[in-house]
Protein backbone atom coordinates (compact mmCIF):
# COMPACT_ATOMS: atom_id res chain seq x y z
CA UNK A 1 0.00 0.00 0.00
CA UNK A 2 1.19 3.51 -0.85
CA UNK A 3 2.14 5.82 2.02
CA UNK A 4 -0.45 8.55 2.61
CA UNK A 5 -0.10 11.53 0.24
CA UNK A 6 0.67 15.12 1.19
CA UNK A 7 -3.01 15.93 0.73
CA UNK A 8 -5.74 13.88 2.32
CA UNK A 9 -9.41 14.20 1.44
CA UNK A 10 -11.88 12.75 3.95
CA UNK A 11 -15.10 11.64 2.29
CA UNK A 12 -15.59 10.42 -1.28
CA UNK A 13 -19.01 11.97 -1.81
CA UNK A 14 -19.50 14.63 -4.50
CA UNK A 15 -17.36 17.30 -2.75
CA UNK A 16 -14.48 14.99 -1.83
CA UNK A 17 -14.52 13.13 -5.14
CA UNK A 18 -14.59 16.37 -7.17
CA UNK A 19 -11.71 17.72 -5.09
CA UNK A 20 -9.63 14.56 -5.49
CA UNK A 21 -10.20 14.50 -9.26
CA UNK A 22 -9.26 18.20 -9.56
CA UNK A 23 -6.11 17.71 -7.45
CA UNK A 24 -5.16 14.77 -9.66
CA UNK A 25 -5.57 17.03 -12.69
CA UNK A 26 -3.10 19.43 -11.10
CA UNK A 27 -0.66 16.51 -10.79
CA UNK A 28 -1.00 16.33 -7.03
CA UNK A 29 -1.16 12.97 -5.31
CA UNK A 30 -4.14 12.62 -3.01
CA UNK A 31 -5.28 10.02 -0.52
CA UNK A 32 -9.07 9.77 -0.57
CA UNK A 33 -10.45 8.24 2.61
CA UNK A 34 -14.06 7.10 2.71
CA UNK A 35 -16.04 5.18 5.29
CA UNK A 36 -18.31 3.73 2.61
CA UNK A 37 -17.43 0.72 0.50
CA UNK A 38 -17.92 2.67 -2.74
CA UNK A 39 -17.23 6.27 -3.72
CA UNK A 40 -20.11 8.64 -4.43
CA UNK A 41 -21.34 9.37 -0.93
CA UNK A 42 -24.98 8.99 0.03
CA UNK A 43 -26.39 10.99 -2.89
CA UNK A 44 -24.81 8.75 -5.55
CA UNK A 45 -25.20 5.50 -3.64
CA UNK A 46 -26.02 2.50 -5.79
CA UNK A 47 -24.52 -0.69 -4.29
CA UNK A 48 -26.68 -3.76 -4.52
CA UNK A 49 -28.81 -2.58 -7.44
CA UNK A 50 -28.54 -4.79 -10.46
CA UNK A 51 -30.73 -2.53 -12.58
CA UNK A 52 -31.13 1.17 -13.09
CA UNK A 53 -34.20 2.13 -11.15
CA UNK A 54 -35.56 5.01 -9.12
CA UNK A 55 -32.76 7.04 -7.59
CA UNK A 56 -30.10 5.93 -10.05
CA UNK A 57 -27.83 8.85 -11.04
CA UNK A 58 -25.32 8.53 -13.92
CA UNK A 59 -23.06 11.14 -12.30
CA UNK A 60 -22.19 8.66 -9.55
CA UNK A 61 -21.06 5.98 -11.98
CA UNK A 62 -18.96 8.57 -13.82
CA UNK A 63 -17.29 9.79 -10.60
CA UNK A 64 -16.47 6.21 -9.57
CA UNK A 65 -15.00 5.37 -12.98
CA UNK A 66 -12.84 8.49 -13.04
CA UNK A 67 -11.54 7.88 -9.48
CA UNK A 68 -10.69 4.28 -10.33
CA UNK A 69 -8.86 5.38 -13.51
CA UNK A 70 -6.78 8.08 -11.84
CA UNK A 71 -3.27 6.98 -10.82
CA UNK A 72 -2.81 10.09 -8.65
CA UNK A 73 -5.76 9.14 -6.41
CA UNK A 74 -5.20 6.58 -3.67
CA UNK A 75 -8.84 5.76 -2.91
CA UNK A 76 -9.26 3.89 0.35
CA UNK A 77 -12.82 2.74 0.97
CA UNK A 78 -13.98 1.45 4.36
CA UNK A 79 -11.57 3.79 6.16
CA UNK A 80 -12.98 5.80 9.04
CA UNK A 81 -11.32 8.79 10.66
CA UNK A 82 -11.54 8.13 14.39
CA UNK A 83 -9.58 11.18 15.56
CA UNK A 84 -8.10 14.43 14.30
CA UNK A 85 -5.55 16.34 16.33
CA UNK A 86 -4.60 20.01 16.58
CA UNK A 87 -1.66 19.46 14.17
CA UNK A 88 -4.12 18.10 11.56
CA UNK A 89 -2.81 14.55 12.01
CA UNK A 90 -5.40 11.80 11.83
CA UNK A 91 -6.07 8.42 13.35
CA UNK A 92 -7.72 6.31 10.71
CA UNK A 93 -9.36 2.91 11.16
CA UNK A 94 -8.37 1.00 8.02
CA UNK A 95 -10.26 -1.75 6.20
CA UNK A 96 -8.52 -4.41 8.32
CA UNK A 97 -9.65 -2.82 11.58
CA UNK A 98 -6.24 -1.38 12.46
CA UNK A 99 -5.85 2.24 13.51
CA UNK A 100 -3.10 4.03 11.59
CA UNK A 101 -1.71 7.55 11.93
CA UNK A 102 -1.58 9.95 8.97
CA UNK A 103 -0.12 13.45 8.98
CA UNK A 104 -1.09 15.36 5.81
CA UNK A 105 0.15 18.83 4.91
CA UNK A 106 -3.26 19.75 3.55
CA UNK A 107 -6.53 18.23 4.72
CA UNK A 108 -9.96 18.56 3.15
CA UNK A 109 -12.95 17.52 5.23
CA UNK A 110 -15.88 16.52 3.03
CA UNK A 111 -17.90 14.46 5.49
CA UNK A 112 -21.35 15.26 4.11
CA UNK A 113 -24.52 15.63 6.10
CA UNK A 114 -26.54 13.66 8.61
CA UNK A 115 -30.31 13.61 9.02
CA UNK A 116 -32.06 15.88 11.45
CA UNK A 117 -34.15 13.73 13.78
CA UNK A 118 -37.32 15.13 15.35
CA UNK A 119 -38.53 12.89 18.19
CA UNK A 120 -42.27 12.25 18.50
CA UNK A 121 -43.98 9.80 20.87
CA UNK A 122 -43.28 6.29 19.58
CA UNK A 123 -40.69 7.25 16.94
CA UNK A 124 -38.26 4.69 18.35
CA UNK A 125 -40.46 1.82 17.16
CA UNK A 126 -39.12 -0.56 14.51
CA UNK A 127 -40.51 0.51 11.13
CA UNK A 128 -39.73 4.20 11.67
CA UNK A 129 -36.81 5.39 9.54
CA UNK A 130 -35.18 8.63 8.59
CA UNK A 131 -36.44 9.76 5.17
CA UNK A 132 -32.85 9.58 3.94
CA UNK A 133 -32.54 6.11 5.45
CA UNK A 134 -35.57 4.88 3.50
CA UNK A 135 -34.13 6.39 0.33
CA UNK A 136 -30.78 4.68 0.96
CA UNK A 137 -32.60 1.34 1.28
CA UNK A 138 -34.07 2.03 -2.16
CA UNK A 139 -30.94 3.41 -3.84
CA UNK A 140 -28.28 1.37 -2.08
CA UNK A 141 -30.00 -1.97 -1.57
CA UNK A 142 -32.94 -2.06 -3.98
CA UNK A 143 -35.17 -2.57 -0.95
CA UNK A 144 -38.57 -0.90 -0.60
CA UNK A 145 -41.37 -1.02 1.96
CA UNK A 146 -44.31 -3.30 1.19
CA UNK A 147 -46.48 -0.53 2.59
CA UNK A 148 -48.56 1.24 3.47
CA UNK A 149 -45.95 3.95 3.94
CA UNK A 150 -46.35 7.41 5.41
CA UNK A 151 -43.66 9.94 4.53
CA UNK A 152 -43.53 12.92 6.87
CA UNK A 153 -41.34 15.91 7.59
CA UNK A 154 -40.40 18.79 5.33
CA UNK A 155 -38.22 19.61 2.36
CA UNK A 156 -37.69 18.39 -1.17
CA UNK A 157 -36.70 14.83 -0.23
CA UNK A 158 -40.29 14.23 0.94
CA UNK A 159 -41.61 14.70 -2.60
CA UNK A 160 -38.66 13.11 -4.37
CA UNK A 161 -38.89 9.93 -2.28
CA UNK A 162 -42.70 9.77 -2.62
CA UNK A 163 -42.33 10.01 -6.42
CA UNK A 164 -39.58 7.35 -6.40
CA UNK A 165 -41.76 5.05 -4.26
CA UNK A 166 -44.68 5.58 -6.62
CA UNK A 167 -42.44 4.63 -9.55
CA UNK A 168 -41.44 1.46 -7.64
CA UNK A 169 -45.12 0.65 -6.96
CA UNK A 170 -44.79 1.16 -3.22
CA UNK A 171 -48.17 2.04 -1.67
CA UNK A 172 -47.71 5.52 -0.15
CA UNK A 173 -50.67 6.26 2.17
CA UNK A 174 -49.88 9.94 2.64
CA UNK A 175 -47.22 12.64 2.46
CA UNK A 176 -47.26 14.86 5.55
CA UNK A 177 -45.46 18.17 5.02
CA UNK A 178 -44.94 20.61 7.90
CA UNK A 179 -44.26 23.44 5.47
CA UNK A 180 -47.00 25.46 3.82
CA UNK A 181 -47.49 25.47 0.04
CA UNK A 182 -44.61 27.50 -1.40
CA UNK A 183 -45.76 31.09 -1.95
CA UNK A 184 -45.16 33.26 -4.99
CA UNK A 185 -41.92 34.80 -3.71
CA UNK A 186 -40.58 31.34 -2.76
CA UNK A 187 -41.38 30.00 -6.24
CA UNK A 188 -39.71 33.04 -7.77
CA UNK A 189 -36.56 32.30 -5.76
CA UNK A 190 -36.69 28.60 -6.64
CA UNK A 191 -36.98 29.58 -10.30
CA UNK A 192 -33.33 30.71 -10.08
CA UNK A 193 -32.59 27.00 -10.65
CA UNK A 194 -35.26 26.20 -13.26
CA UNK A 195 -34.36 22.52 -13.66
CA UNK A 196 -34.60 21.82 -9.93
CA UNK A 197 -37.89 23.71 -9.64
CA UNK A 198 -39.24 21.80 -12.64
CA UNK A 199 -38.15 18.51 -11.07
CA UNK A 200 -39.90 19.42 -7.83
CA UNK A 201 -43.12 20.37 -9.60
CA UNK A 202 -42.84 17.12 -11.56
CA UNK A 203 -42.66 15.08 -8.34
CA UNK A 204 -45.69 16.94 -6.98
CA UNK A 205 -47.69 16.24 -10.14
CA UNK A 206 -46.76 12.58 -10.07
CA UNK A 207 -48.20 12.35 -6.55
CA UNK A 208 -51.38 14.10 -7.67
CA UNK A 209 -51.62 11.77 -10.67
CA UNK A 210 -51.02 8.76 -8.46
CA UNK A 211 -53.72 9.82 -6.02
CA UNK A 212 -51.29 10.15 -3.11
CA UNK A 213 -52.71 12.63 -0.59
CA UNK A 214 -50.41 15.45 0.49
CA UNK A 215 -51.21 17.19 3.78
CA UNK A 216 -49.39 20.51 4.06
CA UNK A 217 -48.96 22.33 7.37
CA UNK A 218 -49.36 18.95 9.11
CA UNK A 219 -46.99 16.83 11.15
CA UNK A 220 -46.86 13.37 12.71
CA UNK A 221 -47.50 13.79 16.44
CA UNK A 222 -47.40 10.14 17.53
CA UNK A 223 -46.50 6.69 16.22
CA UNK A 224 -48.72 3.79 17.30
CA UNK A 225 -47.57 0.22 17.15
CA UNK A 226 -47.51 -3.28 18.50
CA UNK A 227 -44.62 -5.59 19.39
CA UNK A 228 -43.44 -5.84 15.80
CA UNK A 229 -43.40 -2.10 15.18
CA UNK A 230 -45.45 0.67 13.58
CA UNK A 231 -49.15 0.16 12.87
CA UNK A 232 -50.42 3.74 12.49
CA UNK A 233 -49.44 7.37 12.80
CA UNK A 234 -51.31 10.26 14.37
CA UNK A 235 -51.29 13.50 12.40
CA UNK A 236 -52.15 17.07 13.43
CA UNK A 237 -52.18 20.53 11.88
CA UNK A 238 -49.22 22.76 12.76
CA UNK A 239 -48.91 26.54 13.01
CA UNK A 240 -46.50 28.60 10.94
CA UNK A 241 -43.71 27.81 13.40
CA UNK A 242 -44.59 24.08 12.90
CA UNK A 243 -45.94 23.73 16.47
CA UNK A 244 -48.75 21.13 16.49
CA UNK A 245 -52.16 22.75 17.05
CA UNK A 246 -54.52 21.27 19.66
CA UNK A 247 -57.45 19.09 18.55
CA UNK A 248 -58.23 17.65 15.15
CA UNK A 249 -55.95 14.60 15.29
CA UNK A 250 -56.35 12.03 12.56
CA UNK A 251 -54.94 8.52 12.30
CA UNK A 252 -53.41 6.97 9.21
CA UNK A 253 -52.65 3.25 9.06
CA UNK A 254 -48.99 2.64 8.21
CA UNK A 255 -46.45 -0.16 8.52
CA UNK A 256 -43.51 2.04 7.65
CA UNK A 257 -42.90 5.67 8.48
CA UNK A 258 -40.20 7.85 6.96
CA UNK A 259 -39.62 10.89 9.14
CA UNK A 260 -37.20 13.57 7.97
CA UNK A 261 -36.75 17.29 8.38
CA UNK A 262 -33.74 17.76 6.15
CA UNK A 263 -30.08 17.22 6.89
CA UNK A 264 -27.42 19.11 8.82
CA UNK A 265 -23.66 19.37 8.27
CA UNK A 266 -21.68 16.58 9.90
CA UNK A 267 -19.31 18.79 11.90
CA UNK A 268 -17.57 16.22 14.09
CA UNK A 269 -14.23 16.43 12.20
CA UNK A 270 -14.05 20.22 12.08
CA UNK A 271 -15.24 20.46 15.70
CA UNK A 272 -12.68 17.94 16.93
CA UNK A 273 -9.96 19.81 15.00
CA UNK A 274 -10.87 22.94 16.94
CA UNK A 275 -12.28 25.01 14.07
CA UNK A 276 -14.73 27.83 14.80
CA UNK A 277 -18.37 27.16 14.00
CA UNK A 278 -21.45 29.29 13.40
CA UNK A 279 -25.19 28.63 13.38
CA UNK A 280 -27.48 29.12 10.40
CA UNK A 281 -30.76 27.24 9.98
CA UNK A 282 -30.54 27.91 6.23
CA UNK A 283 -27.32 25.86 6.11
CA UNK A 284 -28.82 23.06 8.20
CA UNK A 285 -27.54 24.20 11.60
CA UNK A 286 -23.98 24.42 12.89
CA UNK A 287 -21.34 24.86 10.19
CA UNK A 288 -17.56 25.47 10.16
CA UNK A 289 -16.66 29.07 9.36
CA UNK A 290 -14.61 29.29 6.13
CA UNK A 291 -12.76 31.77 3.96
CA UNK A 292 -13.68 32.26 0.27
CA UNK A 293 -11.04 29.59 -0.43
CA UNK A 294 -13.03 27.24 1.88
CA UNK A 295 -10.29 27.06 4.53
CA UNK A 296 -11.56 26.72 8.10
CA UNK A 297 -10.10 28.68 11.02
CA UNK A 298 -7.59 25.81 11.43
CA UNK A 299 -4.75 26.54 8.93
CA UNK A 300 -4.46 23.81 6.30
CA UNK A 301 -7.87 22.35 7.11
CA UNK A 302 -10.40 22.95 4.34
CA UNK A 303 -14.07 21.97 4.31
CA UNK A 304 -16.32 21.45 1.29
CA UNK A 305 -19.78 20.20 0.48
CA UNK A 306 -22.82 19.60 2.68
CA UNK A 307 -20.52 18.96 5.65
CA UNK A 308 -19.81 22.67 5.71
CA UNK A 309 -23.35 23.87 4.99
CA UNK A 310 -26.18 21.98 3.35
CA UNK A 311 -26.41 23.45 -0.14
CA UNK A 312 -26.88 20.33 -2.23
CA UNK A 313 -24.98 18.13 -4.64
CA UNK A 314 -24.28 20.69 -7.39
CA UNK A 315 -22.80 23.06 -4.84
CA UNK A 316 -20.73 20.23 -3.33
CA UNK A 317 -19.21 19.39 -6.73
CA UNK A 318 -18.29 23.06 -7.19
CA UNK A 319 -16.89 23.46 -3.66
CA UNK A 320 -14.68 20.43 -4.22
CA UNK A 321 -13.07 22.23 -7.17
CA UNK A 322 -12.71 25.51 -5.25
CA UNK A 323 -11.04 23.77 -2.31
CA UNK A 324 -8.77 21.76 -4.62
CA UNK A 325 -7.63 24.96 -6.35
CA UNK A 326 -6.85 26.58 -2.99
CA UNK A 327 -4.92 23.51 -1.84
CA UNK A 328 -3.00 23.40 -5.16
CA UNK A 329 -2.04 27.06 -4.76
CA UNK A 330 -0.82 26.33 -1.24
CA UNK A 331 1.31 23.46 -2.55
CA UNK A 332 2.77 25.67 -5.31
CA UNK A 333 0.76 23.97 -8.04
CA UNK A 334 -1.60 26.93 -8.50
CA UNK A 335 -2.81 28.31 -11.80
CA UNK A 336 -4.00 25.10 -13.43
CA UNK A 337 -7.25 24.95 -11.52
CA UNK A 338 -7.84 28.65 -11.03
CA UNK A 339 -10.16 29.28 -13.99
CA UNK A 340 -12.28 26.24 -13.09
CA UNK A 341 -12.42 27.40 -9.49
CA UNK A 342 -13.50 30.89 -10.60
CA UNK A 343 -16.31 29.42 -12.71
CA UNK A 344 -17.39 27.23 -9.79
CA UNK A 345 -17.35 30.22 -7.44
CA UNK A 346 -19.61 32.13 -9.86
CA UNK A 347 -22.12 29.28 -10.02
CA UNK A 348 -21.99 29.00 -6.23
CA UNK A 349 -22.91 32.66 -5.91
CA UNK A 350 -25.83 32.38 -8.34
CA UNK A 351 -27.21 29.41 -6.44
CA UNK A 352 -27.65 31.49 -3.31
CA UNK A 353 -31.08 32.86 -4.30
CA UNK A 354 -32.41 29.34 -4.82
CA UNK A 355 -31.06 28.05 -1.53
CA UNK A 356 -32.48 30.98 0.41
CA UNK A 357 -35.91 30.37 -1.10
CA UNK A 358 -35.61 26.65 -0.32
CA UNK A 359 -34.61 27.35 3.30
CA UNK A 360 -37.40 29.89 3.64
CA UNK A 361 -39.90 27.23 2.56
CA UNK A 362 -38.62 24.09 4.28
CA UNK A 363 -35.77 24.71 6.76
CA UNK A 364 -36.41 23.33 10.24
CA UNK A 365 -38.64 25.46 12.49
CA UNK A 366 -38.35 25.03 16.25
CA UNK A 367 -42.10 24.59 16.98
CA UNK A 368 -41.94 21.02 15.63
CA UNK A 369 -40.09 19.88 18.76
CA UNK A 370 -43.27 20.54 20.76
CA UNK A 371 -44.53 17.24 19.31
CA UNK A 372 -42.41 15.44 21.93
CA UNK A 373 -44.16 14.90 25.28
CA UNK A 374 -42.43 14.24 28.61
CA UNK A 375 -42.36 10.48 27.95
CA UNK A 376 -40.91 10.74 24.44
CA UNK A 377 -37.51 9.11 23.97
CA UNK A 378 -35.11 11.74 22.61
CA UNK A 379 -31.75 9.97 22.88
CA UNK A 380 -32.38 6.52 21.42
CA UNK A 381 -29.01 5.10 22.48
CA UNK A 382 -29.49 5.84 26.18
CA UNK A 383 -33.31 6.02 26.33
CA UNK A 384 -33.36 9.59 27.68
CA UNK A 385 -36.78 11.27 27.56
CA UNK A 386 -37.77 14.86 26.81
CA UNK A 387 -39.10 15.10 30.38
CA UNK A 388 -35.71 14.15 31.83
CA UNK A 389 -34.01 16.77 29.68
CA UNK A 390 -36.49 19.48 30.70
CA UNK A 391 -36.01 18.54 34.37
CA UNK A 392 -32.20 18.74 34.07
CA UNK A 393 -32.48 22.17 32.41
CA UNK A 394 -34.75 23.29 35.26
CA UNK A 395 -32.02 22.18 37.70
CA UNK A 396 -29.54 24.43 35.89
CA UNK A 397 -27.81 22.24 33.28
CA UNK A 398 -27.98 24.73 30.42
CA UNK A 399 -25.43 23.54 27.86
CA UNK A 400 -25.21 20.24 25.93
CA UNK A 401 -22.05 19.19 27.82
CA UNK A 402 -23.41 19.45 31.38
CA UNK A 403 -26.80 18.20 30.16
CA UNK A 404 -25.10 15.09 28.79
CA UNK A 405 -23.39 14.49 32.15
CA UNK A 406 -26.71 14.91 33.98
CA UNK A 407 -28.97 12.84 31.72
CA UNK A 408 -26.66 10.71 29.50
CA UNK A 409 -28.37 12.21 26.42
CA UNK A 410 -25.80 11.91 23.62
CA UNK A 411 -23.52 9.62 25.61
CA UNK A 412 -24.45 6.41 23.82
CA UNK A 413 -23.07 4.54 20.85
CA UNK A 414 -23.96 7.20 18.26
CA UNK A 415 -22.33 9.92 20.39
CA UNK A 416 -25.31 12.25 20.03
CA UNK A 417 -25.31 12.33 16.23
CA UNK A 418 -29.02 11.52 16.09
CA UNK A 419 -30.31 13.55 19.04
CA UNK A 420 -28.03 16.63 18.93
CA UNK A 421 -30.51 18.92 17.16
CA UNK A 422 -33.42 17.76 19.33
CA UNK A 423 -31.45 18.19 22.57
CA UNK A 424 -30.40 21.67 21.44
CA UNK A 425 -33.98 22.75 20.72
CA UNK A 426 -35.49 21.15 23.84
CA UNK A 427 -32.77 22.81 25.94
CA UNK A 428 -33.47 26.18 24.29
CA UNK A 429 -37.22 25.79 24.82
CA UNK A 430 -36.87 24.82 28.50
CA UNK A 431 -34.30 27.54 29.18
CA UNK A 432 -36.23 30.16 27.22
CA UNK A 433 -33.31 31.01 24.93
CA UNK A 434 -32.75 31.05 21.18
CA UNK A 435 -31.66 27.64 19.75
CA UNK A 436 -28.76 29.39 18.00
CA UNK A 437 -27.47 30.53 21.40
CA UNK A 438 -26.94 26.93 22.55
CA UNK A 439 -23.30 25.92 21.99
CA UNK A 440 -22.69 22.91 19.72
CA UNK A 441 -22.11 19.64 21.60
CA UNK A 442 -18.54 18.65 22.39
CA UNK A 443 -16.89 15.99 20.25
CA UNK A 444 -14.40 13.43 21.53
CA UNK A 445 -12.20 10.77 20.00
CA UNK A 446 -12.71 8.03 19.03
CA UNK A 447 -15.43 9.30 16.69
CA UNK A 448 -16.66 5.74 16.07
CA UNK A 449 -16.45 2.62 18.23
CA UNK A 450 -13.09 0.92 17.58
CA UNK A 451 -12.03 -2.34 19.26
CA UNK A 452 -9.01 -1.73 21.50
CA UNK A 453 -6.88 -4.24 19.58
CA UNK A 454 -7.12 -1.88 16.58
CA UNK A 455 -4.73 0.43 18.42
CA UNK A 456 -2.08 -2.15 19.35
CA UNK A 457 0.09 -1.74 16.22
CA UNK A 458 0.04 2.03 16.36
CA UNK A 459 0.98 1.91 20.04
CA UNK A 460 3.94 -0.34 19.16
CA UNK A 461 5.31 2.20 16.64
CA UNK B 1 -40.73 -15.80 -3.06
CA UNK B 2 -41.91 -12.26 -2.44
CA UNK B 3 -41.33 -11.45 -6.08
CA UNK B 4 -43.94 -14.06 -6.97
CA UNK B 5 -46.63 -12.36 -4.92
CA UNK B 6 -49.26 -10.76 -7.17
CA UNK B 7 -49.39 -7.00 -7.06
CA UNK B 8 -52.29 -6.35 -4.62
CA UNK B 9 -53.54 -3.38 -6.62
CA UNK B 10 -53.58 -5.37 -9.83
CA UNK B 11 -55.37 -8.25 -8.16
CA UNK B 12 -58.08 -5.96 -6.88
CA UNK B 13 -58.46 -4.24 -10.23
CA UNK B 14 -58.73 -7.48 -12.18
CA UNK B 15 -60.91 -9.31 -9.69
CA UNK B 16 -63.05 -6.70 -7.98
CA UNK B 17 -64.91 -9.33 -6.01
CA UNK B 18 -61.79 -10.93 -4.55
CA UNK B 19 -61.19 -10.29 -0.85
CA UNK B 20 -58.71 -7.60 0.10
CA UNK B 21 -55.21 -9.10 0.26
CA UNK B 22 -53.88 -9.91 3.72
CA UNK B 23 -51.10 -7.71 5.12
CA UNK B 24 -47.77 -8.90 3.72
CA UNK B 25 -45.65 -10.72 6.27
CA UNK B 26 -42.57 -8.55 5.84
CA UNK B 27 -42.22 -4.77 5.95
CA UNK B 28 -39.80 -4.69 3.02
CA UNK B 29 -39.28 -6.38 -0.32
CA UNK B 30 -36.49 -6.43 -2.89
CA UNK B 31 -36.97 -4.66 -6.20
CA UNK B 32 -34.60 -7.02 -8.04
CA UNK B 33 -35.19 -10.63 -7.12
CA UNK B 34 -32.08 -11.75 -9.00
CA UNK B 35 -28.62 -12.20 -7.51
CA UNK B 36 -26.77 -15.12 -5.95
CA UNK B 37 -28.08 -16.37 -2.61
CA UNK B 38 -25.60 -17.54 0.02
CA UNK B 39 -26.27 -19.47 3.23
CA UNK B 40 -25.84 -17.84 6.63
CA UNK B 41 -27.21 -18.17 10.14
CA UNK B 42 -29.35 -15.56 11.86
CA UNK B 43 -30.23 -16.25 15.49
CA UNK B 44 -29.59 -19.94 14.88
CA UNK B 45 -31.92 -20.00 11.88
CA UNK B 46 -30.43 -21.05 8.50
CA UNK B 47 -31.23 -18.47 5.81
CA UNK B 48 -30.23 -17.75 2.25
CA UNK B 49 -29.62 -14.09 1.55
CA UNK B 50 -28.37 -12.22 -1.53
CA UNK B 51 -24.58 -12.03 -1.53
CA UNK B 52 -23.17 -8.51 -1.17
CA UNK B 53 -26.49 -6.93 -0.18
CA UNK B 54 -26.29 -4.73 2.93
CA UNK B 55 -27.06 -7.12 5.80
CA UNK B 56 -29.57 -4.70 7.37
CA UNK B 57 -31.59 -4.51 4.15
CA UNK B 58 -31.45 -8.27 3.65
CA UNK B 59 -32.72 -8.87 7.19
CA UNK B 60 -35.53 -6.31 6.75
CA UNK B 61 -36.76 -8.18 3.66
CA UNK B 62 -36.85 -11.36 5.74
CA UNK B 63 -39.16 -9.96 8.38
CA UNK B 64 -36.57 -8.95 10.97
CA UNK B 65 -37.74 -5.51 12.12
CA UNK B 66 -35.94 -5.22 15.48
CA UNK B 67 -32.17 -5.74 15.58
CA UNK B 68 -31.32 -5.03 19.19
CA UNK B 69 -32.87 -3.96 22.48
CA UNK B 70 -32.33 -0.52 23.93
CA UNK B 71 -30.08 -0.25 26.98
CA UNK B 72 -32.46 1.14 29.58
CA UNK B 73 -36.00 0.30 28.52
CA UNK B 74 -35.05 -2.94 26.74
CA UNK B 75 -37.37 -1.93 23.89
CA UNK B 76 -36.96 -3.48 20.43
CA UNK B 77 -35.10 -1.16 18.04
CA UNK B 78 -34.42 -1.37 14.34
CA UNK B 79 -32.36 0.40 11.69
CA UNK B 80 -32.96 4.14 11.28
CA UNK B 81 -30.35 6.00 9.21
CA UNK B 82 -28.88 3.20 7.02
CA UNK B 83 -25.66 5.20 6.59
CA UNK B 84 -23.60 4.14 9.58
CA UNK B 85 -24.40 7.11 11.79
CA UNK B 86 -27.10 6.06 14.25
CA UNK B 87 -25.89 2.58 15.31
CA UNK B 88 -29.49 1.41 15.74
CA UNK B 89 -28.92 -1.53 13.38
CA UNK B 90 -26.14 -3.16 15.42
CA UNK B 91 -25.85 -6.92 15.76
CA UNK B 92 -23.19 -9.47 16.64
CA UNK B 93 -21.61 -10.72 13.40
CA UNK B 94 -19.12 -13.61 13.48
CA UNK B 95 -18.48 -12.97 17.16
CA UNK B 96 -17.81 -9.24 16.76
CA UNK B 97 -20.27 -7.19 18.83
CA UNK B 98 -21.91 -3.90 17.80
CA UNK B 99 -21.39 -4.37 14.07
CA UNK B 100 -23.35 -1.89 11.94
CA UNK B 101 -25.35 -4.22 9.72
CA UNK B 102 -26.22 -1.39 7.29
CA UNK B 103 -22.55 -1.25 6.30
CA UNK B 104 -21.91 -5.00 6.32
CA UNK B 105 -22.36 -6.87 3.02
CA UNK B 106 -23.94 -10.32 3.23
CA UNK B 107 -21.29 -13.04 2.93
CA UNK B 108 -21.54 -16.82 2.86
CA UNK B 109 -21.28 -18.52 6.26
CA UNK B 110 -21.90 -15.42 8.35
CA UNK B 111 -23.21 -16.03 11.84
CA UNK B 112 -25.47 -13.18 12.93
CA UNK B 113 -26.95 -12.79 16.39
CA UNK B 114 -29.56 -10.10 16.90
CA UNK B 115 -30.06 -8.80 20.40
CA UNK B 116 -33.81 -8.64 20.01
Amino acid sequence: MRPPAETIVVGAGPAGAAAALALAEADLAVTLLDDNTRAGGQVFRTGGRTRRGPGWDPRGAELRARIAASPAIDHRPDHEVVAIHADRSLWVRDADGRVVRMAPRMLLAAPGAVEIAVPVPGWQRPGVFGLGGLQLLLKGAGTVPTGPVVLAGAGPLLYLLAAQFRAARVPVAAVIDAAARPGFSTLLGLAAQPSLLAAGIGHRWRLLWGGIPVLRRHAVTAVDGDRSGVTAVEVARVDENWRPLPGGRRRIAARTLGLGFGVRPNIELTRLAGAEHGWDTGLGGWFPKRTDALETTVPGLFAAGDGAGVLGVDNALDEGIIAAAAIARRLDRGGILDWRAAAAAGRRQRRRVFREALADWSALRPGIFAAADAETVVCRCEDVTAGEIAEAVRLGYRAPGPLKMATRAGMGLCQGRVCATAVQHLLAEAAGIDPGAVPPPSVRAPLRPVPLDGFTEMAAD
Amino acid sequence: MLAGRPNPRLTCALYPSSPAPAAPPTRFRRLDPDGRLVPLTVDGQALELPEGMPLAAALLTHGFDAFHRSVRRAEPRGPWCLMGTCLQCIATVDGRPQVRTCRTPVAAGMVVTLGS
